[in-house]
């Protein structure tokens, strides 16, 4: 009995590693990582891509939600993963050029490899309905009147909008009070209620309710808000950048990725991709591995900057 | 347009043929993943979400929407049946609803829950249709403050929820607690209690809690086979016997009432949900029953009251959701994102814009609850049959679904391993009689009181004068002095009577068992 079991067994093997010798990838549908919740906006660019690169590649890409921690738990998955190509995850950028610089994590930067840049989501400052600004002037004006006159709300300490927070107060010479919350949802209502005055999102989650908004970190003005000036025209240096694509853990052959990346190119040209992204008022846009990685790789070092400079970088 | 304009569209919507096809899918589809322990809601239409992406805005809602609140109305079958909730939100169902099981009358548990649903559902989608967005609006002057106060409420009224000791209870609302702090925390971002380990960053989810401390325990207690086991208890045959009867109606009739009105209310608070209603409705009907030791022994109220509540508040919810594109959980944050990608902008001129869309998502409501009830009661002698099944063919099913569910949550096996865990502890305190309901209320309330609590003393910038400022916080955080009061006032007379030689009063209850000698 045991010889069956020994010698099924190394029928198994002798299986796998054909398997995994085989040429043609992809030969087996592909898992996409997506490190925030259903219905996120990461997750929603996520859902966009994945039909159209499915068709591309010839196999159905099957969206794994791994939630947590600003994308921490999903991000250190991907990095442990097998680099194979059956794993890959469509990441923007915050888990990849934040985190690493504020907590202790086991994956950096060059864990991983670049495919391509598939959506720009620029953020918006948006007011609530009660505050007393309706102009990014008139908040420069508020915010300065006296110290922590402003809440602002954040989807948590160390997240994008408070990096970006942290970085309009020191350039406009004011303090505001950090109030921060988990998603999205609870910042608008709070924003609504009064809570807190100001928040930075995507433009699909400021667009609801009528919220006054009072400008755009993207270099020119967006196409579906075309009233709302940018930070440069307001005369603040903010290069924020709020963009994401797929990725893939280090050592990934070089041929797998070249596979990846003309699906991506065709599938962020895809009809239904444009449509959706329209909706969301995001921007469909491709970069090959090179460009992607240096726009990360400059956020990063931005970030790193910000960080040190409000005192969050992990203790030793 | 005038309501009756609103009202014509939102039938011509919901009653059209596509639709109601929709609604059937959508409620059938939550029923069978309410009955199923773990499999929740949130897997489910994350699961349908790019099905939505080429649906009409209305239809999806509708779906997703019926997969909602049928999953509320199936949760409570296991939980009447075996013990074991479906969903969080019937956690509390388990209490009485096994009890009267246990007593022959597990039809007319599963009755009163699908009926007291039914009503409720029927009553809050009326209510919604005429003062949602008003009160919506008024919902918003919830803000940290006040959901701390609420929640300090709720935390006080813990040790309601069990029929163990007092001292029991609190016991087990402090590892609730305690375990509620495990995790990232959310307003500094430090790391606690998590030992280094990525599968804990997330902290405990209360699904994996409730599949853990109750399906796990339960069935590692029927595993050993002895007088823990539950015996099957003839049940009527006939379906006409198994329905509830004309003195189990009338008992319910109010917790049916409050039930509707206590969901309605939570549910419609953005962040509140079916869940905290739930016990809040079984709290409420304890305190105010002329006969609480009748609670924990098969009482009819405590069915009704949290079952009519959890529906009502699911069906709420939809009202922030819609006027103002505030998700109250994980599930509603999916079907926002529907529409975001439809291109639907949530919010104040959602009505006006695609009244289709509001009102027929409302109306809909209608159309499910009767769809639910007609769906569920004859069933209803199909679904007691299930006692009859040997445990050792229910139980290995069970744990694969828990398996699956628990796996299904966030994609972590951190999360499978947590719920063997949690399944051993819950054996363990079953051993010891310790009930653990006081600890997954404990353990809902502390995680929102804890971060409202934060984000209080940041918005009053520092001071805790923030709580009375506020009127509504202020009142809530009276309420609460008022019940302490009242509680010690109670017990402090209640030993002046027994040392009178008097006997003392059901109302001083909990405080003498708390100063009971242990034994």
């Amino acid at each position: 009995m045991w010889r069956r079991v020994i010698l099924s067994l190394l029928g198994l093997c002798v299986l796998w590693a054909t398997g995994v010798a085989a040429q043609g990838y992809p030969t087996k549908p592909i898992q996409m990582i997506v490190a925030f919740p259903a219905g996120g906006n990461t997750d929603l660019m996520a859902r966009a891509l994945a039909p159209g690169l499915g068709k591309e590649l010839g196999q159905p890409i099957v969206i794994v939600n791994k939630g947590g921690v600003g994308g921490v738990v999903g991000s250190t998955d991907l990095a442990r993963s097998r680099p194979d190509g059956y794993t890959i995850m469509l990441s923007p950028n915050s888990p990849l050029t934040i985190l690493p610089h504020q907590q202790k994590l086991t994956y950096t930067l060059d864990s991983f490899r670049f495919v391509c840049l598939t959506y720009d989501n620029p953020f918006v400052l948006a007011a609530g309905p009660q505050a007393p600004f309706k102009t990014f002037a008139e908040f420069v004006t508020f915010a300065k009147a006296k110290p922590n006159n402003v809440a602002y709300a954040s989807g948590g300490p160390g997240s994008m909008p408070h990096l970006l927070f942290l970085d309009i107060f020191r350039q406009i010479g004011a303090e505001g009070v950090h109030i921060p919350f988990t998603g999205a949802g609870p910042q608008v209502q709070a924003i609504l209620g009064g809570t807190v005055q100001v928040m930075i999102d995507s433009p699909a989650t400021v667009s609801s309710n009528n919220l006054p908004l009072l400008a755009v970190f993207a270099a020119k003005r967006l196409a579906s808000m075309p009233n709302v000036p940018t930070m440069q025209e307001l005369g603040l240096d903010l290069k924020a950048f709020s963009a994401g694509g797929l990725i893939v853990p280090a050592g990934t052959p070089d041929a797998v990725v070249a596979t990846l990346d003309r699906a991506c190119v065709k599938a962020t040209e895809s009809e239904g991709y444009l449509g959706t992204l329209a909706k969301l008022k995001a921007a469909a846009r491709h970069l090959p591995a090179d460009r992607f990685r240096e726009l990360f790789v400059e956020d990063s070092a931005r970030n790193y900057e910000t960080i040190r400079r409000a005192g969050m970088l992990p203790k030793p | 347009m005038d309501l009756l304009g609103f009202l014509s569209i939102g039938f011509a919507t919901a009653l059209s043929w596509s639709n109601i096809l929709v609604c059937f899918a959508g409620v059938f589809l939550g029923t069978v993943i309410g009955v199923l322990p773990g499999l929740g809601p949130t897997a489910t239409v994350s699961l349908l979400l790019p099905l939505t992406f080429t649906m009409n805005p209305a239809s999806a809602v509708i779906l997703m929407a019926g997969i909602y609140y049928g999953s509320q109305y199936g949760g409570s079958l296991t939980s009447i049946l075996v013990r074991i909730p479906g969903e969080s939100a019937s956690v509390v169902t388990c209490i009485d609803g096994y009890e009267m099981a246990k007593r022959g009358r597990a039809g007319a548990a599963l009755g009163i829950a699908a009926f007291g649903s039914f009503i409720a559902g029927i009553v809050v989608t009326i209510a919604l249709f005429f003062v949602g967005p008003v009160l919506a609006r008024f919902a918003l002057r919830f803000g940290p403050p006040e959901y701390a106060a609420l929640v300090l409420l709720g935390l006080l009224l813990v040790t309601q929820v069990s029929q163990t000791s007092c001292l029991n209870s609190l016991i087990m609302a402090c590892l609730g607690l305690l375990l509620s702090t495990v995790g990232v925390d959310r307003i500094h971002g430090d790391q606690r209690f998590t030992f280094g380990l990525i599968g804990l960053f997330n902290g405990f989810n209360v699904a994996v809690l409730c599949m853990g401390l109750f399906a796990i325990a339960e069935l590692l207690t029927s595993a050993e086979g002895r007088e823990n086991t539950p015996k099957p208890v003839a049940q009527p045959r006939r379906l006409r016997e198994m329905l509830p009867n004309r003195e189990e109606w009338r008992r319910s009739t109010l917790p049916i009432t409050r039930g509707t009105a206590l969901g309605f209310l939570l549910g419609i608070l953005p962040g509140g949900g079916a869940t905290i209603a739930s016990f809040a409705a079984y709290v409420m009907e304890r305190r105010i029953s002329k006969h609480p030791e009748r609670f924990g022994q098969g009482a009819i109220e405590g069915v009704a009251g949290p079952e009519s509540a959890n529906n009502a508040a699911a069906q709420a919810s939809f009202i922030p959701l819609l006027s103002l594109g505030i998700p109250a959980n994980a599930v509603l944050a999916v079907v926002l994102a529907s529409l975001l990608v439809q291109g639907v902008l949530p919010g104040p001129t959602l009505m006006t814009k695609s009244p289709d869309l509001f009102f027929g998502v409302i109306i809909s409501m209608l159309v499910g609850n009767v769809i639910l009830v007609v769906l569920n009661v004859p069933l209803i002698s199909v679904f007691v049959l299930l006692l009859r099944v040997p445990i050792s063919i229910l139980s290995p099913l069970i744990i694969v679904f828990c398996v699956i569910g628990a796996y299904s949550l966030d994609n972590s096996s951190a999360d499978v391993l947590m719920m063997v865990g949690l399944g051993l502890a819950g054996y363990l305190m079953r051993k010891v009689d310790l009930d653990p309901a006081p600890l997954v209320l404990a353990f809902v309330l502390g995680q929102i009181f804890e971060t409202a609590l934060q984000q209080s003393l940041l918005v009053g910038r520092g001071s805790l004068g923030v709580f009375l400022d506020r009127p509504i916080a202020a009142f809530l955080i009276g309420c609460s002095v008022c019940l302490i009061v009242f509680q010690a006032g109670g017990a402090i007379l209640a030993r002046a009577r027994a040392a009178a030689g008097r006997g003392s009063r059901n109302e001083s209850q909990p405080m003498r068992r708390f100063s009971r000698p242990p034994p």
